[in-house]
């Protein structure tokens, strides 16, 4: 809910920079922090912000910067692929963070066993604990890969968004443009349409004319040059 | 108490809470909360105008437990800023508080 309501805010915040953003959600995010500590629900905090949309409008208009809703197409991408790497980024952060600490009690804890344990048995806890660490390693690695799909899922469908939105404008000014042409020449038609067919047919049959020579004589040189060919290169090269 | 009215005063209530010791936001918003009624929401925006206008200035510091703080110190400029906009608010006060009367 948290993470939802935070990842929202940074959406709206698509008119400052990188940097800015992350300090303001960096913010916000210590506010829901403490004043659940002081005993708030996660509802309560939101409830008492409003909207995400709303906070971001108060934070324009303080600055003094233009909020309109209706952002712009390349606005949009940016901040959408921005916002992904840096959420990308922090995952990989928390994902190598968790590696190491997991590494450390490992260590610990092994290290803690062979001390308990006589010679002839740490040989066997020790092949028991690397089993373990690989079946975690091989988790881990699924895991991520499993998140890395995600990820990329979730940047596709952005994409194909933003190109059906695309697609659907382009489609809607083809039609528009085709209605408005049609309207335009159907005047023209009416007068140059028995020029055009006339003029058609003879070209038609121009066409074959031309056409039909030039295949026939291809044909016939082919023919010729073909059985010379047989009657005297073959002679020739044996 | 009218938004137009309180607006250019929090300002003032900022930079006097900056003026005796550093503090993050959420610690500025309780203790502002303390005095008066303010959203949530309003203080941050503020804290960040005031820092472009170089009044202020920021820092992050870890805390106990959580994510980073970002702190704000008051600059010399804006000192001499509080001072101004302090005596102004006072002069203000009193010419409309005799008014009234």
């Amino acid at each position: 809910m948290k993470s939802n309501y935070l990842n929202n805010l940074e959406r709206e915040f698509y008119f400052v920079s990188d940097e800015e953003r992350e300090q303001i959600i960096a913010e916000y995010e210590v506010h829901f922090e403490e004043r659940i500590k002081d005993g708030a629900t996660e509802a309560e905090v939101i409830a008492n912000f409003g909207s995400p949309k709303s906070v971001a409008v108060e934070y324009a208009t303080e600055l003094g910067i233009n909020y309109s809703s209706r952002e712009k197409f390349t606005n949009n991408l940016k901040r959408d692929s921005s916002i992904y790497m840096t959420n990308m980024k922090r995952k990989m952060a928390s994902i190598k963070n968790e590696e190491a600490a997991k590494r450390k009690n490992r260590k610990a804890a092994t290290s803690g066993e062979n001390n308990e344990q006589t010679d002839t048995t740490t040989s066997n806890n020790r092949s028991a604990t690397s089993n373990r660490g690989i079946s975690h390693t091989l988790k881990n690695i699924i895991k991520s890969i499993g998140r890395l799909i995600a990820q990329i899922s979730y940047f596709l469908i952005t994409i194909c968004t933003y190109a059906w939105k695309l697609l659907v404008n382009f489609f809607v000014f083809i039609i528009g443009a085709s209605f408005t042409l049609l309207a335009l020449t159907t005047i023209g038609i009416g007068i140059l349409l028995p020029i055009f067919l006339s003029f058609s047919i003879f070209a038609f049959t121009l066409w074959l004319l031309i056409y039909g020579s030039i295949i026939s004589i291809t044909v016939f040189l082919g023919t010729i040059s073909l059985m010379c060919l047989k009657r005297f290169g073959r002679n020739h090269y044996e | 108490m009218n938004k137009q009215l309180k607006k250019g005063v929090l300002d003032i209530c900022v930079l006097h809470v900056l003026s005796t010791r550093d503090a993050y936001g959420y610690e500025l918003l309780k203790e502002l909360q303390n005095a008066m009624d303010v959203k949530e929401s309003t203080v941050y925006p503020i804290l960040t105008r005031l820092s472009k206008e170089n009044l202020l200035t920021s820092y992050m510091a870890p805390s106990p437990d959580g994510p980073n703080r970002k702190y704000y110190k008051i600059t010399e400029t804006g000192t001499q800023e509080y001072q101004a906009r302090k005596d102004e608010w006072l002069a203000f006060q009193t010419v409309i508080t005799n008014f009234l009367n």
